[in-house]
């Protein structure tokens, strides 16, 4: 009766250690994460065009970033921080963009095919662009939150898309447009997942 | 064999709950913001409960801000603005397949300043009980130009049995109009909007 006892215990304390170790073990499995900075300074008064294709392929789906900068005349200022992690199929990226010249046209698609949504911002005829963006994409997750502050001068663009639906008709879709002197801070969140409602003071 | 049944109970609890996730879609758009030389905006929601659809068109010094959340059940909003030259506008809520809208549009051709708050409740269907829906729309504008207010609700299946509500004035206004319409009692309950005040240009 005893070593029955025993027994029963010596399970029970094996299922409630294995219970305990399971977010300890997940945990150290997030934190095993590609970290990727990437640092980009132009200073130039002649024709500069940076381009940019990120593409991470994962069993839920693909994420994807595309941009492009380029300007005739000016001097930009471009910082990136970018970070991936592999296991829990999550991409974040930050960018901090400041420009002064002539005519600068930019551009920025961000897409989850495992929600079948894409978020960006473009911009043209820009003369001056003091600009933050961050995006959180989670293909696992089913999450595109996009976010984004600018001052400026010139024509500034945000759009936003997602098919929500089994079908086509089921759809959000979102475009503004500001021009002249402008002054923008948007918010975009998708997903299944509520994201916190309130962004940071711009 | 109560512990097999029981196991496969969870695992198909488990496997629901995903379903339930996807079918409730979550979408927050937040936006404010301001420019010079105008903005233009056009947002469109389609889903099987629910229909938003706002565009807004201005030429000159402009302060925007625009809010739509979503769970894919319920939506609550608000569109406002401050313009000081020409701006075109429209905005409309609606439940596809039951004639159950409420909406407005505007032209204005000098300064405007325009306020709009909605809300669209729906409970979703339980059985053979009809779904709850509450749909309602705040509105204050000032300034000088049209504005065109409306809403339509067809309580019956048949043609006849609905309302219609229609509202427009110009020139210089001062609107504040509040609409709620409802399916929560047998009967219809509209609250009546306050009356719009026109007032005459100066000479």
């Amino acid at each position: 009766m005893r070593k029955k006892e025993l027994l029963l215990f010596f399970l029970f304390f094996c299922l409630l250690t294995s219970l305990l170790l399971i977010p300890i073990i997940n945990a150290e499995e997030e934190t095993e994460e590609k970290l990727a900075t990437t640092i980009v300074e132009v200073f130039t008064s002649a024709f500069y065009n940076v381009t940019q294709r990120i593409l991470y392929s994962f069993v839920e789906g693909v994420l994807r970033e595309d941009s492009w900068i380029q300007s005739l005349e000016g001097i930009l200022h471009l910082f990136e921080l970018k970070a991936v992690n592999v296991n829990i199929s999550r991409y974040e990226s930050t960018k901090l963009i400041f420009f002064s010249g002539k005519d600068m046209s930019f551009r920025h698609d961000y897409g989850n095919s495992g929600l079948s949504a894409a978020v960006g911002s473009a911009g043209e005829s820009i003369k001056s662009l003091n600009m933050r963006e961050r995006v959180t994409i989670d293909v696992k997750g089913r999450i595109l939150n996009y976010q984004v502050s600018a001052t400026g001068k010139g024509t500034m663009r945000t759009g936003a898309i997602w098919y929500w639906g089994n079908t086509i008709e089921d759809i959000v879709y979102y475009r503004e447009e500001v021009s002249g002197t402008f002054s923008v801070t948007r918010i975009v969140s998708m997903g299944s997942e509520v994201p916190p409602s309130h962004p940071s003071a711009p | 064999m109560k512990a097999d049944r029981l196991v496969t109970l969870l695992l198909t609890i488990l496997m629901c709950i995903p379903i339930f996730i996807a079918d409730s879609p979550f979408v927050e758009i937040e936006s404010a913001l301001q420019g010079s030389k105008g903005v233009d905006t056009s947002l469109h929601a389609d889903h099987n409960e629910f229909e938003v659809n706002n565009e807004f068109s201005s030429t000159g010094f402009t302060i925007y801000v625009l809010r739509l959340t979503t769970n894919g059940l319920n939506v609550s909003g608000e569109a406002s603005f401050m313009v000081s030259s020409k701006a075109l506008g429209r905005f409309e809520v609606a439940v596809p397949g039951t004639g159950y809208a409420i909406g407005y549009s505007f032209s204005s051709f000098t300064a405007l300043v325009l306020e709009s708050k909605y809300l669209l409740v729906i409970t979703p269907r339980v059985g053979e009980e009809m779904a709850k829906k509450v749909l309602q729309l705040a509105l204050k504008a000032e300034g000088e130009g049209t504005l065109r207010v409306g809403g339509v609700y067809y309580w019956s299946p048949q043609l006849g049995k609905k309302l219609y509500y229609k509202q427009s004035v110009s020139g210089e206004i001062l609107a504040n109009i509040n609409i709620t319409l409802n399916n929560l009692f047998k009967g219809l309950m509209v609250k009546a909007p306050s009356a719009p005040r026109v007032f005459p240009t100066k000479p």
